[in-house]
């Protein structure tokens, strides 16, 4: 039987083995799972897919994470969307910059493990999906 | 020369000044008479009589005509003292003023302090000159500016550097060549001299930016001093364009986060999915292949922290390590060392003690640095100790905050300790080095260093180690 999503996330990741793994923590988890390669596919990917949480590496193909992060938070229509950065830097400066830029949770790869992802996604999730009940009501 | 309506008057001093050994080049008995000669015959010195009542110009105006053209000192002489008469002689910057009637020793004591005086003036000229020279020779920006700010002196260097000419530069103030925070700072230091005549920055190099005539900055270094004279206090900056040596910093410190990054990044893809696969997520595993991945776990962790020391030491050697110094929470930070080896801790049957004080003990230092310096010590304690506990303690003292990490591990003998924290005993496989020890106790000590802090180490060979990490309290 068909269980009900609990949502979509975005994977905006260029190193496939990456994709992989968190394809696999998140569909085990009950998520639905988009993929981009590059920042730009990952940027139309957002605007047309209307995901509920993007998981963001910062060192991408044609366009940074960053400049992911900022134009989604300029963006009226995405602006509340939210964003896990996972990259490989893990400088105080470039975690600072990325939380700067709007980023809700930075975690560094190979300091923190796809467990420890799954941990802030979920709580995101509870997070925002307790903001769009009271959003209503 | 000798000016002076009155001929009797000419020819005494005519005789007077042959017989003190001067020659005297020509006599002129008014002041128009004054203004001809001298240009013909620019004597060394010209003694000039003040009041001549029968003529249309006096001696004062007549100096005044011949300051314009001529660079020739003039003594007055008078009768009269008047106070009107004093005022207009002042304007004229004499060398000299001799009251008539006067001896002839009074004569050469004036004459000798007037040229004196001049041949001073001269070699007074001549230095500020040749220090003029070098001042706008000098490849650096050199600018001088008053204790209102205001510039007073802009050198060639600072021309081609800020790209406002002399004229244009000076009155200005110096914060518009400087970004706002860095000119107020300067200010605030520069009224510290004025008032208390001390700062501690002066001769300080600092790093900031310059601002140029057309509103574009360039990355500059500059230090300052102050020399204060009759006129008030004034200060003198030094510029230098470090345009290149950033660029070439970037460069390098670009290619080392690039390589760091290509480096290990497959790593951490290994160390991901080999936890997925540990976490059941790929189906269960029978006992054979979970040992394998946990080897894979342990070996590929290992490697990331090879890849981060390598990338550390190459930072430290090219002098490439930047430092941001920030109130910390000491226990947080090391909480965060130890987070990455609870499990490895567990797994090998060992305690972990942390002991926090109830109020953390707040420190000034760079973040990532001290995790990294802390982890390296827990890193080799883990490593190291097969029963027992690991220690961590948070206290503090007047001036440092201090984490110890201590292990009943094997301890460490005197040969051992002497090179712990050198990277040499790695490099010449030195007793340390055969014991399993890398890199990284050396990163942990300069990475201390840099905070302005230090490791200290205690160890009883059989009982165990404690390595305690000192770094200054952030003040309050």
């Amino acid at each position: 039987m068909e269980r009900a999503k609990k949502g979509t996330i975005l994977i905006v990741e260029d190193e496939p083995v990456f994709r992989l793994i968190f394809r696999g923590v998140f569909e085990q988890d009950g998520y639905e799972v988009l993929e981009a390669v590059d920042g730009e596919a990952g940027w139309e990917a957002v605007r047309g897919k209307k995901p509920d949480l993007v998981l963001l590496d910062l060192i991408l193909p044609k366009i940074s994470g960053y400049e992911v992060l900022e134009r989604i938070r300029k963006d009226e229509s995405v602006r509340q969307l939210p964003v896990v950065v996972y990259s490989i830097m893990g400088a105080e400066k470039d975690i600072q910059k990325a939380k700067d830029l709007g980023a809700n949770f930075y975690l560094v790869k190979g300091s923190n493990s796809p467990k420890d992802i799954l941990l802030e996604v979920n709580s995101l999730f509870e997070k925002s999906k307790k903001r769009k009940t009271s959003g209503r009501s | 020369m000798v000016v002076d309506d009155e001929a009797i008057i000419t020819t005494q001093m005519e005789e007077y000044l042959k017989m003190l050994g001067y020659d005297v080049a020509g006599i002129a008995h008014s002041g128009e008479d004054a203004i001809e000669l001298a240009k013909t015959l620019r004597p060394d010195l010209i003694l000039m009589d003040i009041v001549m009542p029968r003529k249309r110009i006096d001696g004062i105006a007549a100096s005044e005509a011949i300051k314009k053209e001529l660079d020739i000192p003039i003594i007055f002489m008078t009768a009269y003292g008047s106070e009107k008469i004093l005022e207009r002689v002042k304007s004229v910057e004499p060398v000299g003023f001799i009251v008539k009637p006067f001896q002839e020793s009074e004569l050469k004591i004036a004459i000798e302090m007037a040229l004196y005086r001049r041949e001073m003036e001269k070699r007074l000229r001549e230095s500020e000159e040749k220090y003029r020279s070098v001042v706008n020779a000098a490849a650096d920006a050199i600018f001088t500016v008053d204790s209102e700010g205001r510039v007073v002196f802009w050198n060639q260097a600072a021309v081609n550097l800020f790209g406002y000419k002399p004229e244009e530069a000076v009155d200005q103030r110096f914060s518009r060549f400087l970004p706002e925070a860095v000119s107020r700072t300067l200010q605030v230091e520069m009224h510290k001299v004025v008032s208390k005549n001390r700062s501690e920055l002066v001769g300080k190099i600092q790093e900031t930016d310059g601002i140029r005539k057309d509103g574009n900055t360039f990355p500059i270094e500059f230090a300052w001093t102050t020399w204060t004279v009759r006129d008030g206090v004034f200060f003198t900056i030094i510029a230098r364009d470090i345009t290149e040596r950033k660029k070439i910093e970037q460069m390098k410190s670009g290619f080392v986060s690039l390589v760091s990054h290509q480096l290990k990044t497959p790593v951490a893809g290994i160390m991901g999915a080999v936890d997925n696969m540990l976490s059941g997520l790929t189906g269960e595993l029978n006992p054979k292949q979970r040992e394998y991945l946990e080897a894979m776990q342990e070996i590929s962790a290992r490697n990331f922290r090879i890849i981060n020391n390598l990338l550390n030491v190459s930072r430290l050697e090219r002098g490439i390590v930047s430092l941001d110094l920030r109130s910390n929470a000491l226990g947080e930070l090391a909480n965060l060392a130890v987070k990455g080896y609870r499990e490895a801790i567990q797994k090998k049957g060992l305690t972990l003690e942390v002991d926090r004080p109830s109020t953390d003990v707040r420190v000034l230092a760079d973040k990532d640095k001290l995790v990294e310096a802390l982890i390296n010590a827990v890193d080799n304690a883990v490593k190291f100790t097969d029963a027992g506990s690991i220690a961590v303690r948070i206290r503090k003292n007047e001036a440092f905050g201090i984490v110890e990490i201590e292990d009943t591990g094997p301890g460490l003998s005197q040969a051992l300790m002497k090179d712990l924290f050198r990277k040499e005993q790695m490099l010449t496989g030195g007793p340390a080095a055969k014991e399993g020890c890398g890199l990284g106790l050396y990163i942990a000590m300069e990475f201390m260093r840099l905070q302005k802090g230090t490791v200290f180490v205690r160890s009883v060979p059989g009982k165990g180690s404690t390595f305690s990490f000192h770094v200054p309290l952030a003040r309050t």
